[in-house]
Order: structure tokens, then C-alpha cells, then sequence
């Protein structure tokens, strides 16, 4: 399930396209999907440019990911084409236990993959000694 | 093995996150693990740890101690689950290279487990794990590093005490091998057991157990060899139930119904010291059989 919403969405009905400021959006997932350890995910960006019927678009402009659980991701833009999710901007993200920044993100939209690409460094959290 | 070698985990692993850099981060969720690829490279404190691949496992959650139940309420609610906000156990896969300090070690696959505060280092057959201090170096089939001790734990070790003799010219190395070693640092300790193999030059000492002592400066002082002890050097074979090594005389005690063969001769006494360059034998309260026959030909004999 996802709902979304706007301050301006215009929408473009030949082609399907839609343009949006301000951005926000939530998705479920469905019980027992890969991405539904992430509990609900919250989505929010300055742009979105997308062609609904090409299943494509782009946000952009302060682009951030809050999961549920814990998990929150930064980058500057990201591009949706189909089934993945993709940054070759820099991308900060964070969790349960770990602090990575990356130059690019690869990311399937069941959350069967999730990547930082082409360079990351950071933070793993060690579990304390008993 | 000198001290220096054993100083690899010379200091506790300080607390808090481990700094990392990679190619690519895979998160996975559901497996409970990260995983790193591409030259990675894990730091904390003086420890680094470099291969090709890198699991990091989230610790198990856990259950919070039961609390007690008040006598008054009816029902207990079910516990909340807590924890697998940080990770227990990293495994590095593929020219593992660690570095702590001034010595390193290397292999083809280790695992650190935070709790246990241990790295454990194996290979190939044709290539095992290896730690190295300079010149020095030991290997084995399975080194376990402590990260909170100054202590190693090698399965099948093997040694080349490089370092071990202060020899004028070229130094002759002493080879160690065995089925277990256990380096304990804070004693300048190093114990050998079970089918313990020493070979200089063309002496070979066997014994079921073994300890070697260094001095301060990482140089072997002593080996001692106890639980039965054989010595085969050249035709010369020498047994006792105990043996001392001197590494500055560069001579072997042998104690405990101390029995020396050679070509014939059948020596015992209350000791026999077999010096390992000149060859010279000292028996005290000698007794025996000497066959001078056989000796007949040789360099110095009549």
C-alpha cells in the first residue's frame, strides 16, 4: 500500500507524466516481503518528475528514506526505472548498527537487493563484550 | 616464536564501531548481515583487516532478563525484543592481510568474534595462514589471535625461530613443528604439544611437549622438552625422559635415565649434554658399552 503527497503536483495526462514539489510519501509493504523488515517507509523529496506509464521517474532536491525500523537514507537525487531504484549521487544512510556514505546507490523495489556502490566507507557498530 | 611475533595482539580491541571502506555495501535485512565487497578494509585502534569480501553479522537478539512478577498482576506481558543494533561476528574472505602494530598475518579467510574478542586466521593447504615480525615467521593450519590478550593459539604449527641464536656467521634457524601451540606473551611463553618436532641443521628432537623461553628482547633462551625425548643426529641417537636446551650454548641436557647410541656404543649416565655444532658428547657418571671398532676410520680416531 502507499499514499503520497504534495504542496504542487501537476499532471500531464498525455504520456502520464506528473511533476510534484515537496513530495512526501509512505509505502507498507506486504507482511512477508523482503522489505517488510524495514516496516514502513517514508519517502520525501523537493522534485519528482516521473512518466507513470514507463514506470520512470526521478527525485530530486534533499531526496530522504525513513524506515521504521530504524534506517534512514540521503541522497541528492535517485531515478526509478522499473524495478530498481538508482543514485550516482552521494548517498548517506544509517541504521540498526551501522553508518555508511556512498557514491551511488542500486537498490530493487522489493528490497531484494540494496547497495551502496562505487565507494563506500564508514561505521559498524561492535557488539559490546560480555 | 620470539616475543615480538606474540605481541601481534599485543592490546585490547577498544570498544565502540569499526570504521570500514569498501567497494560496494550489500544490506541485507533478512539475513541479518552486511556485506562488503571489493578491497575492503576494516579498522579499530591498531588493528587493521584487509581482504576482498566482508560479512558483518548482526548479534543475536535478545530476550531482557526475566523480571520479577509482581504477586498482584494477573498477566505478564510478553517481553519486548531488544538488541541486533550492532554486530558480533565479521568474516573476511579472500587475501585476508591483518595488521596490528608492527606485525602482520595473513590468510585466506578470518573470522572475528567481537564477544570472544578473537581473530581466527586459516588458509589452503598450499598456502596457510602465516604471522610475520620482521624475519620471523609462523604458520600453521588454523592461527587463532587474541584481541584482548597478548596470547596466539596455532593448530599444526610451524616455526622458524630465525631470531633464536646468536650465532656468529651464518645463523643455523631451529624448525618447530607440532600438532598445537599456545603463545602466551605475558610469560614469554611459548607451548608446543604433541608431536613436537625440533630440527637444527641436521639434528632432529622429538617430544610429546615442549615450552620455549624468551628474554625480553624476543630471543629464545630455552627449550624444554619434557614427557620422553629422542635425538637423532647424523648416526648418533640419544633418548631421556627430559631434555634442556640452552640456546646461548647451543646445547642440549638430556635428563631422566639419559641412554646416548652411537654406532655401537650404548652410554647412560646421570645426564648427557650433546653439543649440536661441535658434536661433542658429555656424559656424567658415564656407564656403558663402547665398541671402538666401529669407530675405526674416523676423523681423529687412532
Amino acid at each position: 500500500m502507499a499514499r503520497a503527497t504534495a504542496d504542487r503536483l501537476d499532471y500531464q495526462r498525455a504520456g502520464a507524466r506528473l511533476q510534484a514539489s515537496r513530495g512526501s510519501g509512505i509505502i507498507q509493504p506486504d507482511p512477508g516481503s523482503r522489505l517488510a523488515v524495514f516496516g514502513s517507509l517514508h519517502f520525501v523529496a523537493d522534485r519528482v518528475d516521473g512518466e507513470i506509464a514507463n514506470r520512470k521517474g526521478v527525485a530530486s532536491g534533499a531526496v530522504r528514506v525513513d524506515a521504521e525500523r530504524g534506517d534512514v537514507a540521503r541522497t541528492e537525487r535517485i531515478y526509478y526505472d522499473g524495478d530498481f531504484l538508482r543514485s550516482d549521487a552521494r548517498v548517506d544512510a544509517a541504521g540498526p548498527g551501522y553508518r555508511v556514505e556512498g557514491s551511488g546507490l542500486l537498490a530493487r523495489t522489493d528490497g531484494s537487493v540494496i547497495q551502496l556502490t562505487d565507494g563506500v566507507k564508514g561505521q559498524l557498530q561492535m557488539e559490546s563484550r560480555q | 616464536m620470539t616475543a615480538a611475533v606474540l605481541l601481534l595482539a599485543a592490546a585490547t580491541l577498544p570498544s565502540g564501531p569499526l570504521e570500514f571502506k569498501a567497494r560496494d555495501m550489500r544490506i541485507e535485512p533478512q539475513e541479518r548481515r552486511v556485506v562488503l565487497d571489493g578491497e575492503v578494509h576494516l579498522s579499530r585502534g591498531d588493528l587493521n583487516v584487509m581482504g576482498e569480501h566482508a560479512v558483518a553479522e548482526y548479534a543475536k537478539e535478545q530476550q531482557p532478563a526475566p523480571r520479577r512478577k509482581p504477586r498482584a498482576r494477573k498477566k505478564e506481558a510478553a517481553p519486548a525484543v531488544v538488541g541486533g543494533q550492532s554486530f558480533e561476528r565479521f568474516t573476511v574472505i579472500g587475501n585476508v592481510h591483518v595488521e596490528r602494530g608492527s606485525r602482520t598475518a595473513d590468510g585466506e579467510h578470518g573470522v572475528m568474534d567481537v564477544k570472544a574478542q578473537t581473530l581466527v586466521l586459516t588458509g589452503t593447504a598450499q598456502q596457510p595462514p602465516v604471522v610475520r615480525d620482521g624475519s620471523e615467521t609462523l604458520s600453521g593450519d588454523r592461527i587463532l589471535l587474541h584481541l584482548d590478550s597478548e596470547d596466539v593459539d596455532v593448530v599444526r604449527p610451524k616455526v622458524v625461530l630465525r631470531r633464536s641464536l646468536s650465532e656468529e656467521g651464518q645463523p643455523m634457524p631451529v624448525k618447530v613443528e607440532a600438532d598445537h601451540l599456545l603463545l602466551l606473551q605475558a610469560r614469554r611463553l611459548a607451548r608446543f604439544t604433541n608431536d613436537v618436532v625440533v630440527r637444527r641443521g641436521d639434528a632432529v628432537v622429538r617430544s610429546p611437549k615442549m615450552e620455549a623461553r624468551y628474554d625480553a628482547d624476543g630471543q629464545l633462551t630455552r627449550l624444554e622438552l619434557r614427557g620422553g625425548v629422542d635425538v637423532r643426529q647424523g648416526e648418533r641417537r640419544a633418548t631421556g625422559e627430559n631434555a634442556d636446551y640452552d640456546a646461548k650454548a647451543r646445547t642440549l641436557v638430556l635428563a631422566g635415565d639419559p641412554k646416548l647410541y652411537d654406532q655401537g656404543d650404548v652410554l647412560t649416565g646421570d645426564r648427557i649434554d650433546l653439543a649440536l655444532d661441535s658434536k661433542e658428547v658429555r656424559v656424567e657418571r658415564a656407564r656403558g658399552r663402547l665398541r671402538p671398532e666401529a669407530h675405526k676410520g674416523e676423523r681423529g680416531a687412532p
